[in-house]
């Protein structure tokens, strides 16, 4: 009885915390109240659960200036607050986030600010989200400066790649120079790698959330920028003020600067370019309701055409005219679209609502028409014939999903979210359909018209079931722990599958100032990428598993230990011990192309294991920022029936025993501000010939051959590169100017993006050997580029 | 200044090209090569020898020899016969039962610097049991352009546990070569034909048969040596289901010309079935995925299996048993557009 009065005597405050200017909802904002504290969840929504009576409550988020708020809570009551941007360089009243950062019970968990993203040095003068998220710890780029993620120890499909909590399946432009989110459209990333909320399912790696601008309440706002490989344009504003809000972003290729120089220099009349399209709809129903509606579309294009000249030539008999046409195009891209609902019941629940459409597809269409035409000089009839050939080619996928998530404070200790999500996949991975006519007004009957549609593979659903429930809550004041379980169920081709993941992390503070952490999390996934290289191509093709393809799963078990001790530093010591089961590699001898067909035959499961230690050293505050990230780590795969590598363990392509990243910003003032990043990491294995043998085949021939000792037998040289930035914005009487310049590889360090090899032997004029080995050649493609940004807003 | 720091920059800018990277392979030491693939049931045994160098394959000089130990004990030494391609070659002659272990060494002798430098190589195989093979049948399928011999052939798996087998259907056509109604010669041509294996889910279980070329984007690897394990009839009965091009199965050719008119030929279709080991099985399949994939630049380099303690090289034993049966003989008139006997005696 005891128990109930002391609920009696508690209400609950809650709300959501906005930019005072914006009115956008502000993600992670803290509310405290001696020493008891809250933060906002994804959709800026606070709850907190106090005893009645007197109370100052201080809302606070970087960047913001603090509002104090002095409250006599007496029943559960609202208070939504507008936070007034403030300098970025004061520290703030610093909240435990319940999701991320080094304070959260989470551990592996990394929150980045777009601020951050934007102050990095860039390529091309592209701002980058997955380039800025390479940089932390545990995260390394596959083929260097290219957009790939590999996270401790995983591949690049092993990542979830979350836009407004809608899956992307291909976040890559320019076979991965550039990553598909536009920085002007984005909000808030958080990086998961290891300890993984139980709302999150479907890969075992890492979880990429990325949440996009609500759009302006208040008033019109917008930018334009250009590049040296971009245009952009941004605009968001009050349809409705304080009720209705857009966002717009476009992003594209200036194809129209390139073209000429294309055709001028290829010879040849082929073009290509991408383009980003990123739209919200934010509507303030009331103080309990919200409405999203989110959009993106985003597609590479290559085409060529060109046209015959029409040429004309006689003879003695007839005047003959021929013409031709030849148009080819090759595109691929997300589409992506949303509908969310937030309701808040009551201060203690809050729901979300998600209606969710996502594809990727990749189109190959080809055009192909020539015509002749004869005419009789004696009789003056016409003949005409002509072939037309139309050949499309498409694949892809394409995932509906309906999720509901709930978010539910019963009191201060206690952050419960559960939720349930329903996923109907469509996996395409190769149709092609055609259209072939001849036509011969001099002969009909050697006409024909012919349609025809094949499937490489069958069309395949998918059906994802999955569930889960976390708790973040405090047992006592040193000790948190958040339990949780996902559970999943996937059903595709006549063939079920369940899986049961626990989560728990747990954190205890040894002192005021440093704290250890604990985790472990399964994962399981159910689609594979088939991709064979290690740039993104636009033939990767998604796939589901199937009866005889398991699942991927992963347990993964972390250990760390965190000092704040001195003032606006942050340290920390990461390890991690991460098993994978079922994953999948290309058998030996299995070619790079056309393998999509009977693709189960081609491949094979085996295990992972990955290990290793993360140093991650923050400063925060302060005119100088920055940090060093620095990765020891082992990543290895064994696939026991034999088929690759004799079934022994070898290195995973990525396994690079140090990786090191430099992150240093320095704000001058007046709108200046530099920034330098200097990355190493050790040289990634590879399959090479080491010397010539010989076999021999059961019908008795010999063959010379490259021996081979194992997969990945040989690891390549360490690459660095320092990058440096330089950003100055200039106030205007309306809005700002900003001057992004960025030099790309500073030293110009050759580091390889591919590697090729070939075996030699040189003879002298008596036919005995005088020399012979492996040579090895690096083509770098990314050398040191200067470039630079222009953004107007106002 | 300005100029040569702008010409400094542009050649940076457009410094991103192809250079020769250093390569320090682990191991550049010549290291000896020993290959042996045993059939239990032969009367003699080939081992050949060589010297694998980073760029090359060299001929083993210095004494060689290769002892061959069956279940520890020494069993024979293998005699030295001319090789070929600058590999030497080395046979021996042992009964060899189902569970026996036959260990190859070779050993070699070098006199350097007034020095003896001995090196040695080994690899040590169990002999596998004979595989059990049950009936066969055929039938002629497809028309007469693309006319197929369709097998069914049934065997049993009967040891617990992964088993491994490849299967072999060869042609051995003994001609009868006659002009204007003389027999003037014999021949005889033995054609081991590649297995079409794309309706066969065991025997395709890595890919689809070469001849089956429906899909427009996978020719699939095709299954040369016709390896298969039983992870799909472990201790169980099943039926191999492969086919042979019909007329790839009756063509033979002449050692050398011969001026016939005539020929009465008297096809017979020999079908074995080995039982290997799991190495032997990863051998087959890296032959066949280096022969499948050769000129495909986009194919990763291939392991291919090596079981020779102290150098490279693989042996391997099979235990085979084999099913001959007459296929209807046949006589093939020729036709010349020139008369072939021009010029000749």
């Amino acid at each position: 009885m005891a128990g109930l009065g002391a609920f009696a005597q508690r209400a609950t405050v809650s709300g959501y915390i906005t930019d005072a200017q914006t009115g956008e909802t502000l993600i992670g904002a803290g509310v405290i109240e001696a020493g008891k504290g809250a933060v906002t969840n994804a959709y800026g929504f606070y709850t907190l659960t106090l005893a009645k009576g007197r109370h100052s409550l201080t809302f606070s988020y970087v960047g913001y200036a603090e509002q104090t708020l002095e409250l006599n809570l007496q029943k559960d009551t609202t208070i939504n607050i507008h936070l007034a941007p403030g300098t970025a360089l004061k520290e703030a009243t610093v909240v435990a986030s319940k999701d991320a950062g080094i304070q959260s019970t989470k551990m592996s968990a990394i929150e980045l600010p777009m601020q951050l993203i934007k102050h990095t040095p860039v390529l091309f003068g592209e701002h980058d989200v997955l380039k800025t998220i390479q940089l932390m710890p545990g995260v390394q780029s596959g083929a260097e400066g290219f957009s790939g993620i590999y996270v401790r120890g995983g591949g690049p499909e092993e990542n979830l790649l979350l836009l407004d909590g809608i899956p992307l399946y291909n976040a890559e432009h320019l076979m991965g120079i550039l990553s598909v989110f536009q920085p002007e459209a984005v909000k808030k990333v958080t990086l998961y790698k290891g300890s993984f909320p139980a709302r999150y399912g479907g890969r075992i790696s890492s979880i990429i959330d990325v949440r996009t601008n609500d759009g302006n309440l208040k008033e019109l706002h917008g930018s334009v920028g250009v590049s040296a490989l971009t245009d952009k344009i941004h605009f968001e504003g009050p349809i409705i003020k304080d009720k209705l809000a857009f966002s717009l972003s476009g992003r594209a290729l200036h194809t129209f600067l390139y073209t000429p120089l294309i055709h001028k220099f290829a010879g040849t009349p082929v073009n290509y370019y991408f383009y980003d399209l990123n739209g919200k709809l934010a509507w303030r129903i009331s103080d309990r309701d919200r409405l999203f509606a989110n959009f993106y579309n985003g597609r590479d294009i290559f085409y060529y055409k060109d046209k015959g000249d029409g040429s004309d030539y006689s003879d003695s008999e007839y005047d003959t005219r021929s013409t031709s046409a030849a148009k080819m195009n090759i595109n691929w891209g997300n589409t992506l679209g949303g509908l969310r609902w937030n309701h808040v019941f009551n201060s203690k629940l809050f729901s979300n609502v998600t209606l969710a459409y996502t594809r990727y597809r990749m189109h190959v269409g080809m055009d192909i028409m020539s015509e002749m035409r004869q005419k009789d000089r004696d009789t003056g009839v016409e003949t005409r014939m002509s072939n037309t050939f139309r050949f499309g080619y498409e694949s892809g996928m394409r995932d509906l999903t309906a999720k509901m998530d709930f978010d539910y404070t019963p009191s201060p200790e206690h952050l419960v979210k559960f939720g349930a999500e329903y996923v109907h996949h469509t996996f395409i991975p190769e149709t092609v359909g055609g259209y072939l006519s001849e036509y011969n007004s001099g002969d009909i009957s050697a006409s024909l018209d012919t349609t025809f549609n094949a499937s490489v593979n069958d069309i395949m659903r998918g059906h994802e079931i999955s569930l889960y429930a976390e708790d973040d809550f405090t047992i006592w004041d040193r000790l948190t722990l958040n339990p949780g379980l996902h559970a999943a169920f996937f059903h595709t081709q006549g063939t079920p599958y369940w899986s049961i993941e626990p989560r728990m992390s747990a954190k205890v503070d040894i002192s005021s100032t440093v704290s250890a952490k604990a985790a472990y999390s399964r994962m399981a996934q159910y689609v594979h990428l088939l991709s064979p290289s290690s740039i993104t191509l636009p033939t990767d093709l998604w796939v589901p598993i199937t009866d005889k393809i398991k699942p991927v799963t992963s347990d993964q078990t972390s250990l760390g230990i965190y000092w704040t001790g001195l003032k606006g530093w942050e340290f920390s010591l990461e390890g991690y011990y991460k098993w994978m089961h079922n994953i999948l590699e290309y058998r030996d001898g299995t070619s790079f192309f056309g393998n999509s067909a009977n693709w189960q035959n081609n491949v094979e499961m085996g295990e992972g294991l990955a290990r290793g230690v993360e140093l991650f050293v923050e400063k925060k505050t302060g005119r100088a920022t920055g940090w060093l990230g620095y990765t020891l780590a082992w990543s290895d795969r064994r696939f026991p029936n034999g088929s690759i590598n004799g079934g022994e363990w070898f290195p995973y392509r990525y396994d690079r025993r140090h990786n090191v990243s430099l992150v240093f910003n320095y704000d001058f003032g007046h709108g200046l501000n530099a920034s330098a990043t200097w990355t190493f990491a050790s040289g990634n294995t590879m399959t090479l010939p080491e010397r010539q043998t010989v076999v021999v085949t059961p019908d008795g021939r010999i063959l010379q051959q490259d021996y081979v000792s194992g997969r990945n037998n040989y690891r390549l040289p360490p690459s660095h590169r320092l990058n440096l930035g330089l950003s100055w914005t200039r106030v205007k009487r309306r809005g700002q100017a900003v001057w992004d310049l960025s030099i790309y590889n500073v030293y110009n360090q050759m580091n390889p993006n591919f590697v090729f090899s070939d075996t030699y032997a040189i003879y002298n004029s008596e036919g005995q050997l005088v020399d012979s080995g492996v040579k090895l050649q690096k083509l770098t493609i990314l050398p040191f580029i200067p470039s630079i940004g222009w953004t107007r807003s106002f | 200044m300005d100029k040569k720091l702008l010409i400094l920059l542009l050649l940076m800018a457009f410094a991103g090209c192809v250079n020769d990277m250093s390569y320090t392979p682990r191991n550049t030491e010549p290291l000896l090569i020993m290959n042996s693939l045993i059939t239990v049931d032969s009367d003699e045994h080939e081992v050949w020898v060589g010297v694998s160098k980073p760029g090359c394959v060299d001929t083993l000089t210095g004494d060689a020899a290769v002892h061959c130990h069956i279940n520890d004990h020494m069993g024979v030494v293998a005699t030295e016969k001319p090789g070929r391609q600058g590999l030497r070659r080395f046979v021996f002659s042992a009964p060899l039962e189902p569970g026996d272990k036959l260990e190859l060494e070779l050993l070699v002798e070098k006199k350097r610097s007034g020095e003896t430098v001995s090196k040695k190589a080994s690899a040590s195989v169990t002999v596998p049991s004979a595989p059990e093979l049950g009936s066969i049948d055929t039938l002629s399928v497809g028309d007469s352009a693309s006319r197929q011999l369709a097998f069914r052939i049934k065997m049993t798996d009967s040891t617990p546990g992964a088993d491994y087998y490849s299967l072999g259907i060869s042609c051995s056509s003994q001609i009868e070569l006659y002009r204007e109604g003389v027999l003037i010669g014999t021949e005889k041509f033995v054609r081991i034909c590649p297995l079409d294996t794309g309706d066969d889910l065991i025997l395709s279980e890595d890919g689809i048969a070469a001849a089956n070329m429906d899909s427009m984007f996978d020719f699939g690897t095709p299954n040369y040596y016709g390896a298969f394990f039983d992870s799909q009839f472990d201790c169980a009965s099943v039926t191999l289901r492969p086919k042979v091009d019909w007329w790839e199965l009756k063509s033979w050719y002449l050692t050398g010309f011969v001026p016939y008119d005539s020929c009465y030929v008297r096809p017979t279709l020999k079908v074995e079935l080995s039982h290997i080991g799991g190495r032997h099985y990863h051998y087959l399949k890296a032959l066949n995925s280096l022969e499948s994939g050769s000129g495909d630049l986009a194919l990763e380099d291939i392991a291919v299996p090596s079981n020779v303690v102290g150098g490279i090289g693989f042996v391997g034993i099979s235990n085979t048993v084999s099913q001959e049966f007459s296929l209807p003989p046949y006589s093939n008139t020729v036709s010349y557009d020139d008369d072939p006997y021009e010029g000749l005696p």
